[in-house]
């Protein structure tokens, strides 16, 4: 067991906690953060995406150690921003949702796109988003939300 | 491109023999009603386009139709949520108790309408010979599929799809184009990406590692439309959709890829190993 420190959704934690356990249990059981869905285990769906240090990464490939010192930011911490809330109203206005369990992480990944880059093209949109797997949706309400949130959240990103 | 179809409800007897789905609407003191049915929202958009539905026929605000979750102990039993039949036969059924309460109607006083599935007279169905109606109406699609083959490398890229939908009326547009969406994208990986192979009566794939399903890049420009063709016994004629949209897919990118290629296509997955097998044989 080790002492973990960490930014989580902008507040310092500490966690005493095997290092080795992946950040995706931790955040789950240990935080209560179910947001972050396990969809595959092996870093291929994107369900369980989160942001470290604004860079979106499979939790589920990520040793809580490597966290120490660093900001993590899951869904639950998106969705406060006014960033996470215009991407959310996007993703209602244009059915971007369906079942939900993908919507996550689409989110986390959404933001990161429009983090590095605020005015995506369709095709930079789905470049952005390849890492998510849906089934339900075919992805394209899921880009025109993307669309809309970075035209009408112009100067949040 | 491909014409397909769905049946809408249960198959045969089943509506009338095994489901006789009843279903309630509550309407308490303070004029709200509740929708009493077994239907699960699993993100299709059932409690969205059940709760339009009943505010529409009784002109109340949509804010006063609830649909919780719903809890056997308090629903009574309408049947699965399958079968293309939940807008179809349990819709048909809420829409009848809803216009009966806009007649009964009594503000400010707690009202229970209830309605069970009656077969309608013109739907026969031999049971014991398989024979007659085996569902009282169909959804309709025809799919169009553009693609393009590598020549060296085999690998399909699907370009851009035209499609038509007729799911007799659509009670919510953006709910029934989503399912075009999604079904469709999932029709097609039937037909050139998903690969599911047996050893030994054991599926071979574990994950979505190993069995490939379409990503944002896969997709193709979808062009959808939706075609009125009311049915009657529908409520304002909506037919069943939640199957229809999966079923053309696979043949019209199958047989896209035939006429790209040149050589018939006798299997599902066309991945490019097969292509490749097709069109180095001869």
């Amino acid at each position: 067991m080790s002492n973990i420190t960490f930014t989580l959704n902008h507040n310092v934690v500490t966690i005493d906690i095997d290092p080795t356990k992946r950040l995706l249990d931790v955040l789950r059981n240990d935080f209560h953060l179910t947001g972050s869905k396990e969809g595959c285990g092996e870093g291929e769906c994107g369900a369980c995406a989160i942001l470290l240090n604004g860079k979106a990464i499979n939790s589920c490939l990520l040793p809580v150690g490597s966290v120490q010192g660093q900001d993590v930011v899951t869904i639950e911490g998106l969705s406060q921003s006014r960033q996470g809330q215009a991407l959310s109203d996007a993703y209602r206005d244009e059915g971007a949702v369906q079942c939900g369990i993908c919507t996550p992480g689409m989110l986390i990944a959404s933001h990161a796109l429009l983090l590095e880059n605020p005015h995506p093209t369709d095709d930079e949109i789905r470049i952005g988003l390849s890492g998510n797997l849906c089934r339900c949706t075919g992805y394209n309400m899921i880009v025109k939300a993307v669309k809309k949130a970075s035209e009408d959240g112009e100067g949040l990103w | 491109m491909s014409l397909s179809l769905h049946g809408c409800g249960f198959t045969g007897s089943g509506e009338a023999d095994h489901i006789k789905a009843l279903i309630k609407l509550h309407k308490n003191e303070q004029d709200e009603v509740t929708i009493l049915i077994a239907a699960v929202d699993m993100g299709q958009g059932v409690k969205t386009t059940m709760r339009k539905l009943v505010s529409t026929i009784l002109e109340i605000p949509i804010e006063q139709v609830i649909y919780h979750h719903p809890d056997t102990n308090l629903v009574p039993d309408s049947g699965p949520t399958v079968a293309s039949r939940t807008m179809m036969i349990v819709g048909g059924l809420v829409a009848r108790a809803a216009r009966r309460l806009k007649e009964e109607w009594q503000p400010n006083t707690e009202q229970l309408i209830a309605e069970r599935y009656q077969q309608p007279e013109f739907i026969k169905w031999d049971q014991a010979t398989f024979q007659g109606d085996a569902y009282p109406a169909y959804s309709w699609a025809i799919n169009i599929v553009e693609v393009e083959v590598d020549k060296r490398t085999y690998e399909v890229t699907v370009k851009e799809t035209w499609n038509i939908y007729d799911v007799g009326k659509a009670i919510d547009e953006q709910v029934i184009l989503g399912q075009a969406d999604g079904g469709q994208l999932q029709g097609l990986g039937y037909g050139y990406l998903e690969k599911m192979t047996r050893k030994d009566g054991r599926i071979q794939h574990k994950n979505v590692t190993d069995y490939i399903i379409a990503t944002t890049v896969d997709t193709p420009i979808m062009h959808n439309y939706l075609m009125d063709n009311p049915y009657p016994l529908g409520p304002y004629g909506a037919k069943g959709a939640g199957e229809l949209t999966l079923v053309g897919g696979a043949s019209a990118v199958a047989m896209a890829i035939e006429q790209a290629i040149g050589k018939p296509i006798k299997n599902i997955p066309v991945s490019p190993e097969y292509i490749m097998e097709l069109m180095t044989n001869e």
